[in-house]
């Protein structure tokens, strides 16, 4: 098997789930708290509705894309998976009550709409918007994990204290950054989708609130950035060295990384300017269809320059790590033919879906 | 400012540690965690099972009704399929999740499997995947496009494609199953170390490597270890690397006769799980005087007895290959301590009722004379007497499982009768109606003991003739806590399912009306 490709596919099955998820919990967010208003104002019922059909058809795609990053690792990378399952027993644990909660309550949310005990929707639109949060809580685990694999004590045999690697110092940061980006990436996606809405006041008034807070969000997130940056330079200066190494004034080996950082810096800087601008009224609808492709280029500049930075570890332990060869299966030779064929057909799946979904929701006849 | 930035994590974790510390027990809490996680399995199995019979057993059902309302212009039948389509898709997100659940259980209770998601099973769950992927996004386009196109049939397009995805899953992930129960591509391994084993294909392994795997979990197992943790890189390239490989040919889960039988044998027990639900749902409509399900109700009971019918011979050609390929568990099934005649099976397998058959006397015996010797056991003698206890729950739940069936089967002729013969009831309609009920009641319980049967027989493997649970099981104990916060999540989870189906069916929101 060879690492490249499997390190693409890794790559191109996460960023696609990751840019899905990041929309959707903070849709799932913004739809509740609409919900919870509509209680005043019934009209806001429709909007509330509209956000939580986009959830929907968000959510199949990240969900689908999720299994697939789950039997692309277990099957590719299937040492590694052991280890994290072995030492991230408890942080997977919390990930999978969220996803159990999150996709029962999503499906019960829509379809107990307009019962006559309001109270008891709020209250599965509460568990629908709390269990989004939930997955990552789990899940960030990993990837604080492999940035700096604290309770691993062994290899062979697979050990190490399970309590320790709760305490991972990586994780506070990144967890907070992740949720704050999250809601930032739905309110914005809604802005979006709401200004294109045409002139219907309600929906462009929504459209201004959901860019306002969504500004608000990245430009904590931001403010969270050092914090992180920080831990790494603590615990993890070889990744450190390779995103912040330009800033720093000593640039790491993989310039990606680096020139990825800064990607994701500016767009975020210039999406917190447009957004801003865009819900005091400075400028018109058009402006905010820019928040959603900035905030997706931000979400997925960083993960390049986050994830990149390892390289070419799979898990970095400070100036070195376990490369990634050593994680790989070597159990059966995968054709690449497979693998690419899968991929493909994946990704064509996907468009298609995608442009269903488009008519859905704009057409009435298709 | 690095002193003061670490010190602040020690004590900020500290208070995680103590708050957490209440939810993770200690480790000599748990006694028996092997014990838990197989139950805890086998709960979520079958808690996911609920979704796949109405995902799986509803939607080709969904296709035919969609189908024959189109054709014959039937608005009734048209309507009924438009609403089992939102039950299918409400499980379906319930299923997604407990799908989820199933997944994580198996690569993180039971981590030795992964050997066999990287190997054996690979193919099959990676083709899975598209398959799931077709069945997800097809399902918002299932219940959203009803009457949306300007040429209805492309909709019964998205129908059929769905209900295709939706098999082909359920084909896939039975292919994995029946690879743990008859691991095909071992060739003679298995031979070589239980004499009574048949060969199973072709060798397409590296069976030395996997001969000194299987000691390596032998004795780190009886040592008082975890085997897998031993699934790490250092000691996969002692194995393999370098062009050694445990596998050779990662299509070969494909070509096993016993995969084949069991596809057909699952699909066919989830189709008439589901169908039999929505007849007992008719049946309940119809008695409370919406008479116009009677007619649905004579199709979906035809479909469903005409289905019951061909599992029957589905299911003799899966007794067959349990027969062939897994001895002990035959065994197990026609209650044979002692080797000798059961005269249905002899009859319908060999046209001969006083056939002998292997008991467990002359399994043991083989196994005593030619087991093989690990670590200065004979395995194939121990595990044959271990499979033996089983027999005692087995054999019960299997000729349970058979008179359900043949009742079962009994009332679907009665049905089959009863739609032929017009006048065959004189006024007392009401009888198949109201046997709707106990038929889906056994019907529901005909797929669960099967299912027991299925998992139960292979015991004491995981995987059939190599592997036993405690060589699967993580090093991590399953406490009663975690236990019960997994049946916690999926008990709330099936409320939200339970309670949305009856939302959807009984009372459904006025928008439902337009998708």
């Amino acid at each position: 098997m060879d690492v490249g490709l499997a390190l693409i596919a890794l790559a191109i099955f996460l960023l696609i789930h990751l840019v899905f998820v990041n929309i959707n919990i903070g849709v799932g967010l913004f739809s509740f708290i609409v919900r919870v208003k509509s209680i005043e104002d019934r009209g806001l019922e429709e909007v509330a509705k509209k956000a939580f059909r986009i959830l929907v058809a968000s959510e199949f795609v990240s969900g689908v894309f999720g299994t697939i990053i789950t039997v692309v690792l277990a099957g590719l990378w299937t040492p590694m998976v052991n280890i994290i399952t072995v030492i991230l027993f408890f942080p997977l644990l919390l990930s999978l009550i969220g996803i159990i909660l999150r996709l029962t309550s999503i499906v019960g949310f829509w379809y107990t709409w307009g019962m006559e005990n309001y109270k008891l929707h709020l209250l599965i639109g509460f568990i629908m918007a709390v269990s989004g949060f939930m997955i990552p809580a789990g899940f960030r685990y990993i990837f604080a994990f492999i940035d700096y694999p604290m309770g691993l004590e062994s290899i062979n045999p697979v050990s190490g204290d399970i309590y320790k690697a709760i305490m991972n110092p990586v994780y506070p940061p990144l967890l907070i950054h992740t949720w704050l980006g999250a809601t930032a990436i739905g309110l914005l996606f809604i802005s979006t989708v709401f200004a294109f809405a045409g002139d219907n006041k309600v929906y462009l008034d929504w459209s201004r609130w959901a860019s306002k807070f969504g500004g608000l969000a990245t430009l904590l997130q931001l403010a969270i950035g050092p914090w992180l940056a920080y831990t790494l330079y603590i615990y993890s200066p070889y990744m450190a060295a390779n995103i912040y190494g330009v800033i720093l004034g000593s640039p790491g080996k993989i310039m990606l990384s680096q020139s990825m950082f800064l990607v994701m810096v500016g767009s975020g800087l210039i999406l917190i300017f447009i957004s801003l601008l865009y819900c005091m009224g400075k400028t018109s609808r058009t402006s905010a269809k820019l928040l959603a492709p900035l905030a997706i280029l931000s979400l997925i500049a960083g993960e390049v320059s986050h994830d990149y930075s390892r390289y070419p570890y799979m898990v970095v332990g400070g100036l070195d790590g376990i490369r990634m060869e050593s994680l790989l299966n070597y159990l059966l030779d995968i054709d690449s033919i497979i693998i690419v064929a899968g991929l493909v057909i994946l990704i064509i799946i996907l468009l298609v879906y995608l442009i269903l979904i488009w008519y859905i929701f704009t057409r009435r006849y298709i | 400012m690095e002193y003061i930035f670490v010190q602040f994590h020690i004590y900020y974790f500290s208070l995680i540690y103590l708050l957490i510390g209440m939810y993770i027990p200690d480790i000599s809490f748990t006694i028996d965690y092997l014990s838990t996680a197989l139950w805890l399995s086998a709960l979520g199995i079958y808690f996911h099972a609920i979704s796949i019979t109405i995902v799986m057993g509803i939607s080709p059902l969904i296709a035919i009704l969609e189908f024959i309302g189109l054709y014959k212009n039937n608005d009734l039948l048209f309507r009924l399929a438009k609403k089992l389509s939102i039950v299918v898709v409400v499980a379906f997100g319930f299923g997604a999740a407990t799908g989820t659940l199933v997944e994580f259980g198996l690569i993180q209770v039971w981590n030795t499997s992964l050997l066999i998601i990287a190997s054996f099973a690979f193919a099959p769950l990676f083709f899975e995947l598209v398959a799931f992927t077709l069945e997800a996004g097809l399902a918002i386009a299932l219940v959203y496009t009803w009457g949306r196109f300007r040429n209805p049939w492309m909709h019964w397009l998205i129908t059929v494609s769905y209900a295709f995805g939706a098999l082909l899953s359920g084909a896939l992930i039975t292919s994995v199953n029946s690879w743990i129960q008859v691991p095909w591509g071992v060739g003679d391994l298995v031979n070589k170390i239980y004499p009574w084993a048949p060969i199973y294909g072709p060798q397409v392994v590296d069976a030395q490597a996997l001969l000194e795997i299987k000691r390596a979990a032998l004795r780190i197992t009886e040592a008082g270890g975890v085997f897998s943790s031993y699934i790490n890189p250092d000691v996969l390239s002692k194995f393999f690397g370098e062009g050694r490989r445990l596998l050779y040919d990662p299509w070969i889960t494909f070509s096993s006769p016993y995969t084949i039988v069991s596809i057909y044998h699952q699909l066919l027990a989830t189709f008439i799980a589901g169908t039999a639900w929505v007849l007992a749902g008719l049946a309940y409509k119809i008695l409370r005087g919406d008479e116009e399900y009677i007619g649905p109700f004579k199709l979906v009971a035809s479909i469903s007895a005409l289905s019951l019918m061909i599992q029957g011979l589905v299911g003799h050609e899966m007794g067959v290959n349990v027969y062939k390929y897994q001895p002990t568990k035959f065994a197990l099934l026609a209650g044979l301590i002692s080797s000798g005649p059961d005269p249905f099976a002899g009859l319908t397998m060999f046209g001969d009722p006083n056939y002998v058959f292997d008991g467990f006397d002359r399994l043991i015996e083989e196994a005593a004379r030619g087991g093989m010797v690990i670590n200065g056991v004979n395995i194939a003698l121990r595990d044959t007497m271990a499979a033996m206890t089983n027999i005692s729950i087995i054999y019960p739940m299997y000729m349970t499982k058979i008179s359900l069936a043949v009742i079962s089967g009994l009332i679907g002729i009665f049905y089959l009768i009863c739609f032929i013969k017009k006048d065959f009831l004189r006024g007392r309609e009401s009888i198949q109606f109201i046997l709707a009920y106990p038929y889906a009641f056994m019907l529901t319980l005909v797929p669960i003991l099967g299912w027991a049967v299925r998992e139960i027989g292979r015991k004491p493997w995981t995987i059939y003739g190599l592997f036993y649970p405690e060589e699967v099981i993580t090093p991590i104990p399953i406490s009663h806590y975690v236990a019960a916060t997994i049946i916690g999540g999926i008990l709330v989870g099936i409320v939200l399912m339970i309670y949305t189906i009856y939302r959807v069916l009984v009372k459904p929101p006025s928008f439902l009306e337009s998708g």
